[in-house]
């Protein structure tokens, strides 16, 4: 205990620094980073691939020149990106919210991908924690309960509030 | 629109399991850390961890061992 607040108070505090990578290939750029960095030795605490983040990887270090020096022969990894970010802006990424977010009880969407692709609906039920939502498709002659993923829908009008 | 659709197509060629428990990231049946064989191919977010000593975000989530984990398991 006593020897890992003292490690504590000799760390430098790390910062985030974001490097540009080729679009689809993140995680292989993540690996050879951290293969590298184990390698070598090199300051390099974590490596974060946020979905929502699409050509950028984010590195956990305390200096620009470790995070450049780092991905020099590293292929797909572009560039570091000028200025650092702290622990907290990127804190978001780390617990991602449910993708039924902002879609409630009696919205209009339009599925866009699945047997139903392009067909709309009025959303009738959400399971946050299945991430799933129950949907009626509105050109149907019968109403059909259907029960689709929450990514899958596109949110075309909100539920009118009379 | 196309996120879904390409994320998917990703994990497709991912051999990689995220386990429901500690969120690791495994090739088997089993996670080797917490035993656990409820393991899902339905994750999304990556994340390294180096050095768990020293990381903020490994301080975070709580994690305590280097290795792949996923943000975001279902």
């Amino acid at each position: 205990m006593a020897q890992e607040q003292q490690m504590q108070a000799e760390t430098p505090t790390a910062s985030v620094f974001a490097v540009k990578t080729t679009a689809n290939q993140e995680r292989s750029v993540a690996n050879l980073i951290a293969m590298v960095a184990r390698k070598e030795g090199y300051d390099i605490r974590s490596i974060l691939v946020p979905e929502e983040l699409k050509g950028y990887v984010l590195v956990e270090s305390p200096m620009h020149e470790i995070v450049e020096h780092t991905i020099q022969n590293i292929p797909h990894a572009k560039a570091v990106v000028k200025g650092a970010s702290s622990i907290a802006e990127v804190q978001h990424f780390l617990a991602p919210k449910p993708v039924v977010t902002g879609i409630s009880e009696g919205d209009i969407v339009e599925l866009i991908s699945g047997p139903f692709k392009g067909e709309r609906a009025r959303v009738k039920r959400v399971d946050e924690t299945k991430e799933e939502i129950t949907v009626e498709l509105s050109e149907a002659m019968v109403p059909i309960p259907v029960t689709v993923r929450g990514d899958i829908v596109r949110v075309l009008s909100k539920e009118e509030t009379r | 629109m196309v996120k879904g659709k390409d994320s998917r197509a990703r994990k497709k060629g991912s051999n990689l399991k995220a386990c429901r428990e500690c969120h690791s990231l495994v090739e088997g049946d089993v996670c080797p850390m917490c035993q656990s064989s409820s393991l899902s191919e339905d994750w999304s977010g990556y994340l390294v961890i180096v050095d768990p000593l020293k990381s903020e975000i490994a301080k975070l989530m709580g994690i305590k061992r280097p290795g792949k984990f996923a943000l975001k398991v279902r």
